[in-house]
């Protein structure tokens, strides 16, 4: 079978799917000759020690598909659990950014960060209205939990900010949760009870925000009058006083995502954890 | 909780100094008998991640801290 033969080129099209689909959409050569994604690529580039390829070929169908959803532009930071530490705290939508351990959570590859529910956290660096798309009347925060803790039972910080109390995941491991989003009014995620899964609010607009939870909008519309967001910086596994020991395989924040953006951006999110082996 | 004490001054100045990936961000101690100073957990003193802050670490007591003495429960 030859290049120029139809049938090498279609089968060819139809193991590379993102080939398919990538002309004019900044498609871009790896180091072992595989098409990413521009944005995928700058990521891998950031990368001290490379991830296989069947990694990359994962990370890379997730970015095609949220930038088919909308969702990309739409997003600030996002880090996800990969095989060395270095990058899994390196930021996928802004590459030159990494999040930091502070305290010494402890790191498993392809699996995430844990806590130890009294200091230790990850910090993104830099205040969570650093944005550009995070703002006050719309905003979303996202993380994925894969492993729960059996010392705390309630209020498990799995994302907040150094210094505020207004932009936060608690969630329970007998209850709901408690969640805001640029506000002062908790909602849980209903019908919830443990603490892993991956979570996500959504703010729509200055009085109404949505929470979802594996993929479903669990709340319908919730109301629920903004402010201004707090001014510490995003955390992982910490909100102010209160830590977290569950462990987080994703985390992330940006701009409001609509209905069918946040479903999907949560069942691709899902796929990606599970092909790493970091799902719930 | 085994941990590293230290006063408000000199966990200030491990922020700073503490850099990368890897970085030491005491707790100030809110109650108890340890209040007003600031705390790292004791794993720090044998994670090799933090290597390079062993010997700065070394010179710090370390201590019993009973954490729902030093950090109670607040509520808002």
């Amino acid at each position: 079978m030859i290049p120029n033969d139809p049938a090498y080129r279609l089968a060819r099209r139809l193991r590379r799917p993102e080939l398919g689909l990538g002309l004019g959409l900044g498609l871009g050569l790896g180091a072992g000759g595989n098409s990413y994604d521009a944005s995928a690529l700058a990521y891998f580039a950031a990368m001290t020690v490379q991830e296989p390829d069947s990694v990359k070929s994962l990370i890379n169908s997730f970015v095609v598909g949220i930038k088919a959803d909308g969702s990309w532009s739409l997003i600030d930071r996002i880090i996800l659990p990969l095989g060395t530490e270095q990058a899994s705290l390196r930021d996928l939508k802004q590459p030159a950014k990494t999040a930091v351990n502070q305290n010494g959570c402890t790191f498993t590859a392809y699996r995430g960060f844990t806590g130890d529910a009294v200091s230790k956290y990850i910090d993104f660096g830099e205040t969570i209205a650093t944005g550009p798309n995070y703002t006050q009347n719309s905003a979303m925060r996202f993380a994925y939990c894969n492993q729960q803790s059996a010392t705390v039972t309630s209020g498990s910080p799995h994302i907040g900010v150094t210094s505020g109390t207004t932009s936060r995941f608690l969630v329970s491991g007998t209850g709901t949760g408690l969640a805001r989003l640029n506000d002062a009014t908790s909602a849980g995620w209903a019908g919830t009870a443990g603490r892993t899964g991956n979570r996500l609010v959504s703010r729509i607009d200055a009085s109404t925000k949505r929470n979802y939870h594996n993929g479903a909008n669990t709340n319908g519309d919730i109301a629920g009058a903004s402010v201004t967001p707090p001014g510490g910086n995003a955390a992982v596994l910490r909100d102010t006083s209160s830590y977290s020991d569950d462990r987080l395989a994703a985390a992330g924040h940006g701009g409001a995502l609509t209905d069918a953006q946040a479903i999907s951006f949560q069942n691709r999110l899902h796929t990606l954890m599970t092909g790493l082996g970091a799902n719930y | 909780m085994q941990m590293i004490l230290m006063t408000v001054a000199q966990a200030d100045a491990l922020r700073v100094e503490s850099e990368g990936i890897h970085r030491i961000d005491p707790r100030p101690i809110d109650a108890g008998p340890y209040a007003g100073q600031c705390a790292a957990p004791a794993t720090l003193l044998t994670d090799a991640r933090y290597a390079e802050y062993h010997d700065a670490l070394a010179g710090f007591a370390v201590v019993d801290v009973d954490i729902a003495v030093a950090w109670p429960p607040v509520e808002d």
